[in-house]
């Protein structure tokens, strides 16, 4: 399995997220609307609590939530929002 | 009756201020702030850009930590690493404070290629500043900048909603925190953000602006909850090391009386002040250029530090070696007073800097070297330091530090016509000087006279009337004037009419001496003619003598011969 896609880029997220707040849950939804749509099993999303893990917040600059941050694919990009507008994540992800 | 007072008055006795402040240990920004800032409030610090945001909250976020107080910066705009080597230039080393866990700063920089995809909310900030300041204990924050982070919102009012949610969260945890932001020239910028204004608890508004080429930076508290403060503008400056604000007068005046009298060094100028200066005064010395200002303080810093006491100089108009030079020529000789520490020049241009940093600059010279007087050489200067305004308000400043310091300060002051000298100085100081003489010149018969009057002399009882003022080898010289049917008059003058006076007075002299002898020879005639008569008289009582004499005895000898013959006719019975 993981031969198969030794070629095709993999992807390497992270959605910060405060607490169970509605943008939180939108942000997860819309995500992985996206994801499972386009590449699944190609990617790797940690979906991190803020509320309970505010060094990571600090570490990676999370001011606003939810904030998703592509790791990789490099160059690293920064999306905040809802991520309601699937289009613009689309584009961020190159797909 | 508790209430009562904490609600209604406004002072600065602690036993009166009912909200709880936090000091912010800025040099005069707590002495107008009545104490510092609220206690678990917001305070927003708002001005336009390089007016000093960043800097006051950094100040007051330091000096707590220093004081053991923990405190989160949060900047928006500068990086951290920045923000160290920045503070490190007023020798704030918050590196080390960041250590001992008293102080952390977080990046909350934005980075500049951030997409935006929905909404979002300010979440992350908050939980890292709860996550944060627990673990530290931290109570005091700063948002520094706060107006770049918003601007990721593309609408006004969910801006404004998160804005009130930072302030709601920070107040809810009781957190004392400092907001800047920006305020913006342009009206429809300057509305968005006013309703923060609205929302804080004390206001702190910055603003730097340019007079007469000369940049001076202001600070005004424009609103301040449950407390009294300073409503003016105060100027501040930031100097080596932080920021400092010099109130013009917060507080009222804590002058402390005028001391005893001691010499201006100078025997006649004592009498004349009714027996010197008075320790703790302000003395004025008002002149003409080349009336002898300098020379008369001189003549004073030269007989002053051979008392041991300190003088300090404050030049704006020579430089240190020129003034020591110059009085060599009337005698005065400042060099030993320098070696020995008693006398220091604190020389500059005027247009160097602004009036504030001027000031603070005699201020830390005073608290560092403790001087008991200060000159002034000269105020009508000060006026280079960007305006009449900054002019008096430095003259004014400096008087008020040194009558609460009972520093005794003369200031030299340049009139620039002859009919000026009387308004003391063109500046609103004159009820703030205790004695004011004035130096001038009188001219007449084709030459020019220094004269010396004492205008004023608070507390003294001095001569109200003009000496001619010399100035010699051997240091000054007063020399009574001439007064006279002819008024003042000085030098040559003087001289010429003490002549003609002199001349008058034997001519007078010998009138009289002529008047008198005659009358003595008169007097001697009479007498002769007198004493020629007596003696006739005289003659003529002698004669009258003489005939009565011989008439008695004429008449005896009739006597006796009749009793002879009765004798013989007896016996010729």
């Amino acid at each position: 399995m993981a031969q198969i896609h030794d070629n095709t880029p993999k992807y390497k997220l992270k959605l910060f997220i405060a607490g169970n707040e509605p943008n939180s849950i939108q942000a997860i939804n819309n995500i992985n609307d996206i994801l499972d749509s386009r590449i699944k099993d190609r990617y790797k999303l940690e979906i991190i609590d803020i509320l309970n893990d505010f060094q990571s917040a600090i570490d990676h600059g999370v001011l606003v939530t939810p904030m998703l941050i592509i790791i990789e694919p490099l160059p690293e990009t920064t999306i905040v929002g809802t991520l309601s507008n699937a289009e613009k994540v689309k584009a961020a992800l190159r797909l | 009756m508790d209430n009562i007072c904490d609600q209604s008055k406004i002072c600065n006795d602690s036993k009166c201020v009912s909200i709880q402040k936090i000091p912010t240990y800025i040099n005069g920004f707590d002495s107008i702030l009545g104490g510092g800032i609220p206690r678990g409030r917001t305070t927003i610090v708002n001005g336009g850009p390089g007016c000093g945001k960043s800097i006051l909250s950094m100040e007051w976020l330091y000096r707590n930590a220093l004081a053991g107080r923990p405190g989160i910066f949060v900047s928006f705009e500068e990086h951290p690493a920045d923000i160290r080597q920045n503070a490190l230039t007023m020798g704030w080393n918050l590196a080390a404070l960041e250590e001992q866990g008293l102080l952390f700063l977080l990046d909350a920089c934005q980075k500049s290629d951030v997409i935006i995809s929905g909404q979002f909310n300010i979440n992350g900030l908050l939980s890292i500043i709860d996550g944060k300041a627990s673990q530290m204990k931290a109570e005091q924050i700063v948002l520094d900048a706060l107006d770049i982070l918003l601007r990721l919102y593309e609408n006004q009012f969910i801006e404004q909603n998160d804005v009130y949610s930072i302030h709601q969260f920070l107040t809810s945890h009781s957190y004392t925190s400092m907001m800047t932001i920006k305020t913006y020239q342009s009206a429809s910028l300057a509305s968005a953000y006013s309703f923060v204004d609205f929302m804080a608890d004390c206001v702190i508004h910055l603003d730097q602006r340019v007079l007469e080429q000369i940049s001076t930076r202001r600070l005004r508290i424009t609103k301040y909850r449950g407390s009294g403060f300073g409503r003016n503008e105060y100027p501040f400056i930031i100097s080596e090391d932080g920021c400092a604000i010099l109130p013009i007068s917060t507080q009222g005046l804590h002058h402390k009386a005028l001391g005893e009298t001691f010499s201006s060094g100078n025997d006649r100028l004592d009498n004349l002040l009714g027996g010197g200066y008075r320790r703790g005064s302000t003395i004025l010395i008002s002149g003409l250029t080349g009336a002898g200002k300098t020379i008369l303080a001189g003549t004073f810093i030269q007989s002053i530090c051979a008392k041991n006491e300190k003088v300090l100089f404050i030049g704006f108009e020579e430089s240190e070696d020129a003034i020591v030079n110059n009085l060599l020529s009337p005698g005065i000789d400042l060099r030993p007073a320098l070696d020995h520490q008693q006398l220091i020049f604190l020389t500059s241009l005027p247009e160097a800097m602004g009036a504030e940093e001027h000031l603070f600059r005699v201020i830390r010279c005073i608290k560092n070297f403790s001087p008991r007087h200060v000159i002034l050489d000269a105020v009508s200067a000060c006026k280079r330091m960007g305006g009449e305004q900054s002019a008096s308000d430095y003259v004014i400043r400096l008087i008020n530090s040194c009558k609460e310091n009972h520093i005794t300060t003369l200031l030299l002051n340049q009139s620039l016509n002859s009919n000026q000298i009387y308004q003391i100085s063109g500046m609103e100081i004159s009820s703030l000087i205790d004695t004011a003489i004035v130096l001038n010149f009188q001219e007449s018969k084709g030459e020019i006279n220094r004269t010396l009057l004492v205008l004023k002399s608070r507390g003294l009882s001095h001569s109200n009337q003009y000496r001619e003022f010399l100035i010699t080898n051997h240091g000054i010289q007063l020399i009574d004037v001439y007064l006279g049917e002819g008024g003042v008059l000085t030098g040559a003058a003087r001289l010429e009419k003490i002549s003609r006076d002199e001349q008058e007075q034997r001519l007078r002299k010998f009138k009289i001496e002529n008047m008198r002898r005659n009358l003595v020879n008169k007097e001697a005639a009479l007498f002769a003619v007198r004493t020629e008569q007596q003696s006739s008289i005289d003659f003529a009582r002698s004669q009258l003598n003489t005939l009565i004499f011989e008439e008695d005895a004429i008449q005896t000898g009739r006597k006796a011969r009749g009793e002879w013959r009765k004798r013989d006719n007896i016996e010729s019975l």
